[in-house]
């Protein structure tokens, strides 16, 4: 995704392109006009499909911190539901036997 | 979250993509004019060339960053899956908690009952002695079961006998003022048999509709009947009860004979 990206905001070939040819007073400016806004289109939907850029990196951050925060209880409370006396006492039976 | 902020990157690309155009346009817009036809105060070309690489290099700088930001979102989507799925754990485990506290309350109220019927028979015990004895003189009556050679006549009946009847719970019940005709006429009912064998001259003479005479009836021929039946079954009541012909003293010894049979409980 970041070399795609690289390739569809990379406007400065098209830009030099385009102002040798209107140095040399070519015919085919307008279409290489055309064809840069049409590059600056695709470059907005690249934008647009970028995995977590819609978060700054400081609310990554925080995202994160909560996941991590919400995970672990969730492991605790398994855990700790996992190892009640009932439920020992029915994992060590077949053992036993 | 988040995903209106102003810090984010897909906001500052975006920003930097539309300068690019802008200055772009400037660009072509100065170049492609002839240099006398140029308006004042326009920036001069290589100006926009500059701010061009400079916004450029913003994009690069932007780019890393957003490279960054999608490892760190890999992170972070995993972390979700993780959350999810210890969610999905803890539903399960909700659901077979609920199960096993249903079999628990289940159990529980069984027991319960169990327990209870055990106090109350603790409460009321009785001999295994009495109760044999007991059985003993419900079969010898013929009262469960018929005997094998019983034949049409044979005064060993397979039914409750009236005595009997009237010794039960079902008379005691009808004792209640409410229940009196319907006892009266129960009085009548286990008479057809008796009066097809031996029909009193009593009941020919006296109309059925007085209810107070079905136990008349039953007296007049019962008696015998009675009595043989008394000494089969009770011994000493049944001849007390050969003496008797009022329905106030039949009531009296109904009550004696289930106060004979609750004893036996």
């Amino acid at each position: 995704m970041a070399n795609v990206a690289d390739n569809e905001l990379n406007f400065l070939p098209y830009i030099y392109d385009i102002i040798k040819s209107i140095d040399r007073d070519s015919r085919d400016v307008n279409q290489k006009i055309i064809d840069f806004r049409n590059q600056l289109l695709k470059a907005r939907e690249c934008v647009e499909k970028m995995p977590g850029i819609q978060y700054s990196r400081q609310d990554q951050r925080k995202q994160i911190e909560i996941l991590q925060k919400q995970l672990t209880q969730k492991t605790h409370l398994i855990q700790k539901y996992k190892s009640l006396q009932p439920f020992q006492e029915q994992v060590e039976t077949p053992m036993h036997q | 979250m988040a995903s209106a902020s102003t810090g984010s990157t897909k906001q500052r690309l975006l920003t930097l993509i539309e300068d690019v155009e802008i200055a772009t346009r400037e660009l072509f817009e100065i170049m492609s004019t002839p240099k006398g036809q140029q308006r004042p105060g326009a920036p001069e070309p290589t100006e926009l060339i500059q701010l061009l690489v400079e916004k450029d290099k913003e994009i690069k700088e932007c780019l890393q960053t957003a490279s960054k930001q999608a490892e760190i979102q890999k992170t972070i989507d995993d972390l979700k899956h993780e959350v999810d799925k210890r969610d999905l754990d803890i539903k399960i485990l909700q659901k077979n908690l609920k199960e096993a506290e249903n079999v628990l309350s289940t159990a529980i109220f069984q027991a319960k009952q169990k327990l209870e019927a055990i106090n109350k028979a603790n409460e009321k015990r009785i001999s295994s002695e009495e109760l044999i004895k007991f059985a003993h003189r419900i079969s010898a009556s013929n009262a469960v079961e018929a005997p094998p050679t019983w034949q049409p006549g044979d005064p060993r009946r397979p039914y409750p006998t009236d005595y009997e009847m009237r010794g039960g719970w079902l008379a005691k019940m009808s004792d209640m003022p409410n229940n009196v005709p319907a006892v009266q006429s129960q009085g009548s009912y286990g008479e057809p048999m008796a009066t097809n064998r031996n029909p009193g001259p009593a009941e020919i003479s006296v109309p059925p509709t007085q209810s107070h005479l079905g136990s008349l009836t039953w007296q007049g021929h019962g008696d015998g009947q009675m009595s043989s039946m008394g000494s089969h079954l009770h011994g000493n009541q049944g001849s007390e009860f050969k003496g008797h012909k009022d329905v106030d003293e039949v009531e009296i010894m109904s009550s004696d004979s289930s106060s004979s049979s609750s004893s036996d409980e």
